[in-house]
């Protein structure tokens, strides 16, 4: 990674191997808000960590503040052998989706569609295949929780290539909405059952911003996502009282 | 962001925090664990969203999901168990609290006095057979029927907006 503000640049190395560069600008799209810092841990060669924080400050301006930084959630980039390139390869070169489920349904080990690399600029190729029900179905099943974590989540905005790579053109689309445009009803729901099950934070509400409607509207059942944590964030803060002497419920608004 | 709006979100007296030398008198042998939750819903449905430069302290105001209204997609889903999720009961309390009740009880107490000039109006005109006419043949200025005119705006304006 670089500290340019160009998106990615292509290099050749002191072995002649090609190497690309991609800027820690071009990572701004993992925020949730835009407010957010992103944290860059790649001190380790195999185990690259970006991390999105909230700065918030702490204390008070009579005994001080103090800056802290609140982590919302962390991607693993995860560097892709030959291997597992060649099997990326294959999968867009399917003339067919049964080829593609083929392809996944046949992997002894999945872990491979769960690691996000920066050869998909980010994104794990789970999400990528959201459009999907049936590779869904298989790669979000419970048997493979193994692979799953709550520290780093498999779904979040993706960054996904308009037209041409001369162009640098992006556009910013989660797996539920790629899965929506592709009217997979079914795979929404299962992206949702593994949200509610490994997501379950009220970060993961950003995916839900903007197509909520839609999910209500094709009749997808939210029940689950309502009770979750997704929408309902209870929270411990020392700025605020922990006790009080009055029992009552109270309602409030803030914006 | 809430961090540090307790005093804002929670403005009244008797939800000043606890402290000795704040020189109140509370009842302290019953003292509550105190459970915050943020119930996010809202944010899925259209309302203003009100943004600080940390910088410049310039103040933008913008609408967000415009047009979504999240209770009225709830309320045409098929889905009828979703309402028995606290987030959304949590919800629909709140708006019946603060806007419904209200709203609603001001169109109840016009709907009331609405019937109570019509019984009026009816009693005087029908059943005791007031006439309508002056002695000169002109017609009579009724102060109910104008009344009742009135009565009728707030149902129509309710209808149509």
């Amino acid at each position: 990674m670089g500290l340019s503000s160009t998106d990615k640049r292509a290099v050749v190395d002191e072995k002649g191997t090609d190497r690309m560069i991609h800027s820690l600008e071009s990572c701004n799209y993992l925020k949730v808000d835009k407010n957010n810092y992103l944290l860059f841990e790649c001190a380790k060669p195999t185990e690259k960590i970006i991390s999105i924080q909230q700065q918030y400050l702490k204390g008070d301006r009579e005994n001080g503040e103090e800056s802290e930084f609140w982590n919302l959630y962390n991607v693993r980039l995860h560097d892709i052998t030959l291997r597992e390139l060649l099997l990326f390869n294959s999968l867009y070169v399917c003339k067919t989706l049964s080829e593609i489920i083929n392809i996944v349904n046949d992997q002894p080990n999945p872990s491979v569609f769960y690691k996000s690399c920066l050869e998909l600029d980010g994104a794990p190729m789970v999400s990528i295949l959201s459009f999907d029900s049936r590779s869904m179905s298989f790669l979000l099943d419970d048997q493979f929780a193994e692979y799953f974590s709550y520290q780093y989540p498999l779904f979040y905005r993706n960054k996904i290539q308009k037209g041409q790579q001369a162009d640098k053109k992006y556009f910013y689309r989660s797996a539920i909405d790629s899965a929506l445009r592709s009217n997979q009803v079914r795979a929404v729901s299962i992206i949702m059952d593994y949200i509610v099950k490994y997501q379950n934070n009220f970060v993961s509400s950003f995916l839900f911003q903007k197509n909520f409607p839609t999910l209500m509207e094709k009749g997808i059942e939210v029940k689950n996502l309502l009770e979750s944590h997704v929408f309902n964030y209870t929270f411990d803060l020392d700025e605020w009282p922990s006790t009080h002497t009055n029992p009552d419920e109270h309602r409030r608004p803030f914006n | 962001m809430i961090r540090k709006h307790y005093n804002t979100v929670f403005p009244e007296d008797e939800f000043e925090p606890m402290s000795e030398d704040s020189g109140k008198k509370m009842d302290t042998s019953k003292v509550y664990k105190i459970k915050y939750s943020l119930n996010m819903l809202p944010s899925l449905g259209s309302y203003m969203h009100r943004e600080t430069d940390t910088y410049t302290g310039e103040t933008t105001i913008e609408f967000k999901n415009d047009g979504v209204n999240i209770l009225q997609l709830c309320a045409e889903s098929d889905e009828i168990k979703i309402f028995e999720t606290e987030s959304l009961q949590d919800l629909v309390t709140f708006k019946w609290d603060n806007i419904g009740w209200g709203f609603h009880l001001f169109g109840c107490m016009v709907h009331i006095t609405y019937i109570v000039i019509l019984i009026l109006y009816t009693n005087l005109v029908y059943i005791e057979g007031e006439s309508v006419r002056n002695d000169d043949g002109t017609e009579k200025q009724n102060p109910l029927s104008i009344l009742l005119l009135i009565g009728i705006i707030y149902p129509a304006a309710y209808e149509f907006a």
